[in-house]
């Protein structure tokens, strides 16, 4: 909260793209983006949460809402579309869409892992893969232009339910990496942002919210701060923690 | 054929010593409930009542062309219809120029009709290779003029008209057209309003075979749904679990459903119509008594030269030059597959007036002599009618013959090199060549057959799909983002894609198959505009063109054109005789050891 007063004004005439723009992480990097001067399209499942969500932000030209499933690469594309018929360009790209099954391995519901690697791991692939195109012509053009992709780290060994969502997260990391390799050198700068979250998992999906240690607006705050270092800079890799943990 | 004969046996007939023939179909027949009595003789039970199930029959197809076919493009149905028009006006023309001042100038009504059974029997008898295309020409023409042929009976030689049974009739034609607004699909209860019809029809004096036309018209027609499709696979599916009377009644209408009664109806009449009804109705009135006395008496009369040049030249020379003009203004009205000199050949053998003809003149004569005169006249006009156009299609095949020398046979053999290629090319020892075009919606079950072909012949069968766009908007762009697929390594995925989107309509669709197919949009948009696959795309095209092929799909076993049913298991057979034949080829080449 304390970072968005700081932050404002710096992402001025840069374009975002928001995938998951409706989730937890989602709606709060929006809104922080937005206050940093950036345009913003929100793309989201649910068209009126998306409403809602613009009306909350004031609406105004800088807000676009594109319905699409990250899952479909058509409209994963269409959004695409969408937003350089708007804006005529897109600079930074946040890919926080995901979803969490938590259980034991033995117990875990084999559709719950395909959604995870279909939404977490697929989508986030169409996605960067849709919009590398029009990132690269903005690093071309000798501005900022960021990718930055929401991972996750487990944190507790000693509640390990997350199995396949903590080895999705690592392919995600995985292929942060990787991709840092391959587009560092043409100016398009990928990082990727981990928090850790708690490992209380007895206690309501809500309250274990609320009481994340790591919440959503230092998340989008870190966000805002990768996008707008300068140029040669890459804030590559940023993990947020409990203060509590390790 | 059978009609053939049967005027051949009915000309056998009435020469005959006697008079049987003339005896035989004047008996009457009829119902008598109490006071009220009914009764034709039996000529007119065959005139009136079964030639109105013909023309029922005939105008079903119409409707269905004018509907989901050929004719739904205007400018194509109008090619016919005008040219039928003409056919009606100018061979009267002729004849009242010829008859002038002669007391037979009233028969001039003999002469407007081209017989459509005999003009499509012909047609399927020496226009053998030619374009489908043509065989839809001649039906509209044929029951374009049949209609306004009707209605020069119903108006010209119609002595008692009475308006009031008319009621009756449209009556029962409200009754069908409520009952198609309600959706009422079981075809037997359209049975009953029809009769109805026919019967006011019959009642009022104008020419009762216009009831069947009437009621054919307002038959439902529509193509089948997919909702239907999916309800009668379902209802399939619970009698195959179920196999009970009940599942199996529904499993039935379901099925019945899923097709409009038009198809059903015309599916239901045409054995009826070939083998019974035409044969009957020649039998019935092609019985002329022929003597040396009549012949010399009828060819120095102005009545049978005024018949005999109205039907085959007024015909010919009406159907030619007016189609002729209506395609100088509208240049392509008659679609690519059909030229003049199809026109001509048709125009030619439309001077078979025979049904409607040998029926005016009963109507127009009451002179047995003017009626012999007239009979013979018009037997003559249909048999040179016959050979003119018989000749004239066998020197239209020698010449198509000799320019399409490829026809019915493949002309660019399979090609790992340029063609996609499922199954083993080294090994195979039949090839399946496609021609097909995803804008038409019979794309469809080519998965099915896809996966068949590989399952059942393995190595022995090598399969490839070639494009044949036609004339369709978007046929050309679907061949060609098939075409980029094969950019990304994924034309048979798409291909599948395609197919579950067909008919496709639109950019979108072929998008979402795109999508669907797991391309790269970005290449395969770049691919796709670019046209990168246009040569193969284009050599296709002109392949099709040079073989003469027009409709999609075509499909070549072994190098040689297919031409019987497109359903998968049906070219599955083929596939698999071909094999066998070849197998056996094989076997006898090979010495064994």
């Amino acid at each position: 909260m304390s970072e968005r007063g700081a932050a404002s004004g710096i992402l001025t005439g840069r374009v975002a793209v928001v995938f998951g723009a409706t989730g937890w992480l989602g709606a709060a990097i929006c809104r922080e983006l937005a206050e940093a001067g950036a345009s913003v399209v929100m793309v989201g499942r649910n068209a009126d949460r998306l409403d809602e969500l613009q009306r909350e932000l004031g609406g105004g030209n800088c807000i676009l809402t594109a319905i699409a499933d990250v899952t479909s690469q058509l409209d994963v594309d269409d959004a695409r579309q969408a937003a350089i018929a708007r804006f005529g360009h897109v600079d930074l790209l946040v890919v926080s869409s995901g979803v969490v099954t938590a259980s034991a391995f033995e117990d875990g519901v084999p559709a719950d892992w395909g959604e995870m690697i279909d939404v977490n791991l697929r989508g986030l692939l169409h996605a960067s893969q849709t919009f590398a195109e029009p990132l690269l012509r903005s690093a071309d053009g000798g501005g900022r232009a960021d990718l930055v992709l929401i991972g996750a780290v487990g944190t507790d060994v000693s509640t390990p339910r997350f199995a396949v969502f903590n080895a999705v997260s690592a392919a995600i990391k995985q292929l942060a990496r990787t991709l840092r390799h391959e587009y560092g050198p043409r100016g398009l700068r990928v990082h990727i942002i981990e928090p850790g979250f708690t490992s209380d998992t007895e206690s309501e999906h809500d309250a274990r919210r609320a009481a994340a240690p790591v919440q959503p607006e230092t998340i989008a705050a870190v966000v805002t701060l990768a996008a707008g270092l300068p140029r040669g800079a890459n804030l590559a890799e940023a993990i947020l923690l409990p203060t509590e943990t390790a | 054929m059978i009609l053939f004969l049967a005027t051949f046996a009915a000309l056998i007939w009435a020469n005959l010593p006697g008079t049987s023939y003339d005896t035989f179909w004047h008996l009457p027949l009829g119902v008598e409930l109490g006071d009220f009595a009914f009764d034709l003789d039996l000529q007119h039970w065959v005139n009136d009542a079964l030639m109105a199930v013909f023309f029922a029959h005939v105008t079903l197809e119409v409707r269905r062309e004018l509907e989901l076919g050929e004719l739904r493009d205007w400018r194509r149905a109008s090619v016919p219809i005008i040219a039928a028009i003409a056919g009606l006006i100018v061979p009267a023309l002729i004849y009242v120029g010829i008859t002038a001042g002669t007391g037979a100038v009233g028969g001039w009504g003999v002469v407007v009709s081209t017989d459509t059974a005999f003009v499509l029997g012909m047609l399927a008898l020496v226009g053998r290779g030619m374009p489908p295309a043509l065989r839809i020409f001649v039906v509209t023409l044929a029951v374009s003029d049949d209609v306004g042929a009707l209605g020069v009976i119903a108006f010209a030689y119609t002595d008692d008209f009475n308006p009031l049974p008319l009621l009756l009739a449209a009556a029962g034609l409200a009754v069908i057209g409520v009952m198609r607004y309600l959706g009422v699909w079981r075809g037997p209860l359209y049975l009953l309003p029809s009769i109805v019809v026919w019967i006011g029809f019959l009642l009022s004096g104008v020419h009762a075979t216009l009831a069947g036309v009437a009621i054919a018209l307002l038959l439902p027609i529509f193509s089948t749904r997919a909702d239907d499709l999916r309800r009668a696979q379902n209802q399939m599916r619970a009698f195959q679990m179920t196999p009970t009377a009940l599942s199996a009644r529904s499993a039935e209408n379901s099925l019945a459903r899923a097709v409009s009664i038009n198809e059903r109806a015309y599916n239901a009449l045409t054995p009826y119509v070939t083998w019974f009804i035409l044969p009957v109705f020649a039998l019935s009135n092609a019985g002329v008594r022929i003597t040396l006395g009549s012949l010399a008496d009828a060819f120095t009369s102005p009545l049978t030269w005024g018949i005999v040049i109205g039907l085959v030249a007024g015909k010919t020379v009406a159907i030619s030059v007016a189609t002729w003009i209506v395609t100088r203004f509208r240049p392509g009205a008659l679609g690519p597959s059909i030229g003049m000199p199809h026109i001509i050949g048709v125009s030619l053998l439309a001077g078979m007036g025979f049904t409607i003809s040998l029926f005016v003149t009963e109507l127009a004569f009451d002179d047995p002599v003017d009626v012999s005169r007239a009979q013979i006249g018009v037997l003559a006009a249909t048999v040179l009618a016959a050979l003119l156009g018989a000749v004239a299609f066998m020197i239209l095949g020698a010449r198509e013959r000799h320019r399409f020398p490829a026809r019915g046979r493949l002309l660019r053999p399979l090609d790992p090199t340029r063609d996609p290629v499922l199954g083993d090319a080294v090994t195979a020892i039949v090839t399946v060549v496609e021609y097909g075009n995803y804008a038409t919606p019979y794309a469809a079950r080519a998965e099915e057959m896809r996966r068949e072909m590989q399952g059942r012949f393995g190595h022995e069968v090598a399969y490839t799909f070639r494009h044949l766009p036609l004339d369709q908007p978007l046929g050309r762009a679907a061949a060609l983002a098939n075409e980029a697929a094969t950019r990304q390594g994924r034309f048979w995925e798409m291909r599948d894609e395609l197919i579950r989107e067909a008919p496709i309509e639109t950019e979108r669709q072929i998008r979402r198959a795109a999508a669907a197919a797991g391309l790269n949009l970005r290449r395969f948009e770049i691919d796709w505009a670019s046209a990168a696959g246009a040569e193969r795309v284009d050599q296709d095209i002109h392949d099709g063109e040079t073989m003469h092929l027009i409709q999609a799909p075509s499909y070549f076993v072994g190098g040689e054109l297919y031409r019987d049913a497109i359903d998968a298991d049906s070219v599955n057979d083929a596939v698999a005789a071909a094999r066998d034949a070849a197998a056996h080829r094989d076997d006898h080449a090979t010495p064994s050891l």
